[in-house]
């Protein structure tokens, strides 16, 4: 009965400690009746390959055992779509802010390494993402734990349902989590709250601005922030209504304005860059200034004539 | 798409899975031990392998539907089962259920032929 005795001891190495014993006895008792089963139909002892083959029937150790032991899931299967639609969003917000750190970086380094800068956003993103995962695994392994959650989708009523939008109403979530970046981007640029990622001596590149720019910052920094948190209400509710384009064209209003206001001022903005070894300094003349200004007041008609046509198209 | 083997067998499977419940509290009106119930199941017909069959007897006991004790029989030591009280008013209720269920597939069953 060798095989039989190492056969129920493996079993019993991948069982709790409350079920070792029991099972084990249990196992083996039941094993020995097959055994001796066989043997009276053959009316013989029964040889070890017949024995193997019994056990072989029996199934692998790791799965005798499981069929003991209830399945636990670190995710209920209850949450399980939640956490996916979580695990998208915290991908989804660790490349926005890890893309804005190695953007605002990137431009902090004497010279700009594409490659080396790219190769360190895939390792930031890929380090993040296994700590992303497993903190959000283990918030929902503790929430499974603790709520009942056929109690809180109890609750839950029809009327709750989402609308259902067309499918050239929708938002692409990357597009809106690409504007986020850019918009970060954006607002570091102009406090100069760049990051450098590798530790080297900082900011050859700078933005210089005049004393009349430099007051504005605040209200800039404001407008972008008013966008950026749209932009993560899009992300959200990733589909256009005729709401959604008011409020659109609210913060353009308040671009405009800011357009406007900057448009006045005479040469607000100097860059300062390396080239062939040495700091470059660029000061824009009024009529470059003003024509980047009107070329961003453009670009941004072009959005708002787009959002007309949506509106139309929402009303009908 | 023919079905294969393997899926039919998984079907099967699923579809006697079922019913074991209920054939194992009918069953164990009368007190036995995991191999001779085995047994008994196969002799009418019901071929449910081991796998399924004890952990099932361990998760109705856990549940209070059977009640079981550990003996030495014929020089062995045998774990004996038995359906409790509450496993006899599960079966009666069950009883029924299948019943209407057994009426309702040949009926459904019946119109597709």
């Amino acid at each position: 009965m060798n095989w039989i005795n190492r056969y129920v001891n493996n079993v019993k190495s991948y069982l709790p400690k409350s079920l070792k014993d029991d099972v084990g006895n249990e196992l083996e008792s039941s094993l020995q009746d097959q055994i001796d089963d066989k043997a009276e139909q053959l009316q013989r002892e029964l040889n070890e390959q017949e024995i193997q083959q019994i056990l072989l029937e029996r199934g692998h150790p790791i799965v005798v055992a499981s069929s003991y032991q209830s399945a636990k899931t670190l995710v209920t299967p209850e949450l399980f779509p939640l956490y996916k639609v979580v695990l998208k969003w915290v991908f989804l917000l660790l490349f926005v802010v890890k893309g804005t750190q190695t953007l605002s970086g990137a431009f902090s380094q004497e010279h700009i390494n594409v490659f080396s800068t790219a190769l360190h956003f895939i390792g930031n993103i890929f380090e993040s993402c296994l700590y992303g995962f497993a903190w959000t695994t283990l918030a929902f392994y503790l929430i499974g734990n603790a709520v009942t959650t056929k109690q809180v989708y109890a609750k839950w009523h029809p009327s709750k349902l989402p609308n259902i939008p067309a499918p050239n109403q929708q938002i692409g979530l990357f597009d809106a989590a690409f504007e986020m970046v850019c918009l970060f981007g954006f607002i570091a640029v102009m406090n100069n709250y760049f990051m450098p990622i590798t530790g080297e001596p900082a900011a050859r590149y700078s933005i210089h601005m005049s004393d009349a720019l430099y007051a504005l910052v605040p209200w800039i920094s404001a407008v972008v922030s008013l966008s950026i948190v749209f932009c993560f209400y899009k992300m959200l509710s990733p589909y256009w209504t005729r709401g959604k384009i008011i409020i659109d064209w609210a913060i353009y209003a308040a671009q405009f304005a800011m357009l406007a206001v900057m448009y006045q001022l005479p040469q607000s903005l100097t860059l300062i860059y390396p080239l062939h070894g040495e700091q470059t300094t660029l000061q824009l003349s009024q009529h470059q200034w003003q024509t980047f200004l009107s070329a961003t007041a453009l670009v941004f008609m072009i959005d708002i004539g787009f959002k007309v046509k949506r509106f139309i198209e929402l009303g009908r | 798409m023919p079905i294969d083997d393997e899926r039919l067998n998984k079907l099967t499977m699923e579809l006697r899975r079922g019913v074991l419940v209920l054939v194992a509290l009918a069953s164990l009106k009368q007190e036995h031990y995991g191999y001779s119930l085995r047994k008994k199941l196969e002799q009418a017909g019901l071929d449910i392998d081991e796998g399924t069959l004890y952990p099932l007897l361990r998760r109705l006991e856990d549940q209070g539907l059977l009640t079981s004790n550990w003996r030495v029989e014929d020089g062995r030591k045998r774990r004996f089962y038995q359906t409790s009280a509450d496993g006899l008013d599960a079966l009666t209720q069950m009883q029924q259920e299948w019943q209407k269920l057994n009426q309702s597939t040949g009926m459904i069953l019946g119109e597709q032929q």
